[in-house]
């Protein structure tokens, strides 16, 4: 008995070993390359999360079936941030640790990106956030990050220009209470001071209000034309509403992500005239291009920016960044040869300095990456709420809106 | 009248109509607490269930109102089986059933974002007519939240204290041991007031609803600020409850003329600490026995 046992496990461990060893001889299968995404799939920013995700998938969809990255197929790996800087960093870990991703993208929160920047450093991971506090690009950011979407710094710097010479020159600001509300008040009152205009009141409102009324009764002066305002998504909705309640003859002005996933003609004459900065035109009609119009058809997307299908409202502003993204990783990638985690300071310095061409994997136009501080060269327009409509009505070129970087970090180590 | 006289009478009358909404909710943690000993860490998700059972009510049935009578009926199936299955049988032990109604709220939670989903949207408007007011145009909806509220207080309070069914309660929170000792069958009054307390809460999820932002962790900015009302108010004393919740949000809204909404909110919480250094036991509550 005991010796056929004996028998029937050696022979089973021979052919174990045969199959293992024909598999290895067999097809000679290049390792896949892992991509973790921290998305905002709940929260606050849950409805950014959703085309973000779409996007990144649709994004790597293509590059797989064009042959992967250096003949390497992409697994990706999702984890949800739940809109929490706490949980998106430890998500982070997770995805590093647990998944062994090598790359992370995404979270659209500021607030996330800025508590993943040490853990990526830490890590040794390269991080390509969607988020746009400029401290991402200074002193809050380090080597492994390159969000890839453009600062609240470009972003206020078009909008401070464009508001003293077309909408006025006394302001409030109503920002939200974190990171990229208190990044576009500072910014927005430092460009707005060197055009020739005044910010006469700060206000901060926590992310969630319902009720505007307590912070805007009172405490918008007389004098005031017009209102910069950061918000998104429901808060917008009842600072709109409530904003009209007060001073229904201020001038609005809004930060990128304003209107974004908005129903336009549902807002009603609260929001008529209401202008918005976008780094990518909400509909096909502000960028018809041959590149715009194939990328809005990988990402299922309609000439109004709803999913065909399910008719759900992308979040078009910055999603073309986690478009972008995944082809300058396979860019670069390709470009430095890298393999490995001990390839990534090579990989690093590949892509600072590096340019891509506009193309349906760039479809907004040509774009650099800034060597010394990782700030990609993004153009801005503005857009109005015309009549229910949502037009196009200017167009900033990406030269006017670079600044001298904060940091340099070319001086940084690995 | 000069303008800041406006802004501060406008703020009052915000805060009062919040302090509406928070009293009812207030008054229902302080029920259950009164009578059956619990602290009900789920309170603030059964406000969420009340408003997005509102927000999937109100187009549904094409009228708010009715979504008002019928949320409390759904409630009440939720309620009740959560009391007899989930807390009945940890009767006693107060650290367990606080875990317990904390395992509630994660579910309650959950359930709404499989279903509801992640991202907080707003209700339309069940009532669009607006009040030139203190030179803001002032939805007329927020001032029949407030006399909604009121009526269902006084309606409360006639209950509680002109019925025999109310005294079945009252007596209860009083000395429940006494009160099974004397014939009352306890186990239908715990039912009972669990499921009203519930209730409660979720009636000011419907009327809550329209002028916030549903979403599935709203429960959470709600129940501490009713912890706090009922803990001022004094445990065990409803009249307290009320008095506080309409105080406390009274004075926010007063002090946010004078420093921004966020420095009032941190500000009732000063106030908090200092009315319990100064009487622990709350405004109204029952001395320790």
């Amino acid at each position: 008995m005991k010796k056929g046992a004996a028998a029937l496990i050696i022979g089973l461990l021979i052919v174990a070993g045969i199959g293992f060893s024909g598999d290895l001889l067999g097809q000679a299968k290049k390792p896949p390359i892992k991509i973790g995404v921290v998305a905002d799939k709940t929260g606050g920013l849950a409805a950014y999360g959703y085309s973000h995700e779409k996007t990144i998938r649709a994004a790597f969809a293509k590059i797989n079936k064009d042959g992967g990255i250096a003949g390497r197929p992409v697994e990706l790996y999702v984890e949800d941030t739940e809109s929490k800087p706490s949980v998106g960093a430890l998500k982070f870990r997770k995805l590093v640790e647990t998944y062994g991703v090598d790359f992370v993208l995404d979270s659209n929160s500021s607030g996330v990106a800025v508590a993943c920047a040490p853990v990526a450093k830490e890590l040794k991971v390269i991080y390509m956030p969607s988020a746009d506090a400029s401290e991402l690009w200074g002193d809050k950011g380090n080597r492994y990050v390159f969000p890839a979407c453009s600062s609240v710094s470009q972003e206020t710097k078009a909008a401070a220009r464009y508001a003293v010479k077309n909408i006025g020159k006394k302001w409030v600001t109503v920002v939200a209470n974190y990171a990229w509300g208190w990044s576009n008040e500072e910014e927005f009152t430092r460009f707005i001071k060197q055009d020739g205009g005044t910010v006469l009141a700060s206000i901060r409102v926590p992310l969630g209000t319902s009720d505007w009324l307590p912070y805007l009764k009172g405490k918008i002066p007389k004098e005031a034309e017009a209102v910069y305002f950061a918000n998104f998504g429901s808060d917008f909705l009842s600072f709109i509403r409530d904003l009209y309640a007060v001073r229904p003859d201020i001038k609005k002005l809004g930060a990128v992500y304003a209107l974004s996933a908005q129903d336009i003609k549902k807002l009603g004459p609260a929001a008529e005239g209401t202008y918005c900065m976008t780094p990518y035109p909400t509909m096909l009609e502000g960028l018809n291009t041959k590149s715009n119009k194939a990328y809005r058809e990988l990402i299922n997307v309609d000439a109004e920016g709803r999913e065909i299908g399910t008719g759900v409202r992308f979040v078009l502003a910055f999603n073309w960044a986690m478009w972008e993204a995944p082809f300058e990783l396979k860019a670069a990638i390709e470009k430095s040869g890298w393999q490995g985690k001990l390839d990534t300071p090579k990989l690093i310095q590949t892509l600072e300095g590096m340019s891509f061409k506009e193309g349906v994997e760039f479809p907004r136009g040509d774009l650099k990456i800034r060597a010394e501080d990782h700030l990609p060269s993004v153009g801005m327009y503005v857009e109005r709420i015309v009549n229910g409509d949502l037009k196009v009505v200017s167009h900033v070129p990406a030269a006017d809106v670079m600044y001298p970087p904060l940091v340099n970090y070319q001086k940084e180590g690995f | 009248m000069p303008e800041s006289l406006l802004n501060v009478l406008f703020l009052l009358m915000n805060g009062l109509i919040w302090g509406l909404i928070i009293a009812l909710i207030a008054l229902g943690l302080s029920l259950i607490f009164g009578v059956m000993g619990i602290v009900n860490m789920a309170h603030g998700d059964l406000y969420m269930v009340g408003a997005v059972l509102a927000f999937y009510l109100f187009p549904l049935l094409g009228n708010f109102w009715l979504a008002l009578l019928v949320v409390p009926l759904i409630i009440a199936l939720i309620a009740a089986p959560i009391e007899r299955f989930v807390l009945r049988p940890y009767e006693g032990h107060h650290a367990v059933t606080m875990i317990a109604t904390v395992g509630i709220s994660f579910i309650l939670q959950q359930a709404a974002l499989a279903t509801y989903g992640g991202v907080p949207k707003k209700m339309a408007d069940p009532w669009a007519v607006s009040f030139n007011l203190f030179g803001v145009s002032y939805p007329g909806y927020r001032f029949l939240i407030a006399a909604i509220s009121i009526v269902i207080l006084v309606a409360i309070g006639l209950f509680l204290y002109r019925t025999s069914y109310g005294i079945l309660i009252r007596a209860s929170i009083q000395d429940k041991d006494m009160a099974a000792a004397m014939g009352i069958d306890i186990n239908k009054v715990l039912v009972g007031t669990f499921v009203l307390g519930s209730a409660l809460a979720a009636i000011g999820g419907v009327l809550a609803a329209p002028i916030t932002q549903v979403s599935y962790l709203m429960g959470n900015d709600v129940v501490l600020l009713a912890f706090i009302v009922v803990i001022i108010g004094g445990l065990g004393s409803l009249g307290g409850t009320l008095v506080a919740a309409l105080s406390l949000c009274a004075l926010e809204g007063v002090l946010s003329a004078l420093l921004s909404p966020t420095q009032s909110k941190a500000a009732i919480f000063v106030v908090m600490i200092i009315i319990l250094m100064i009487r622990p036991r709350g405004l109204f509550g029952e001395p320790e026995r």
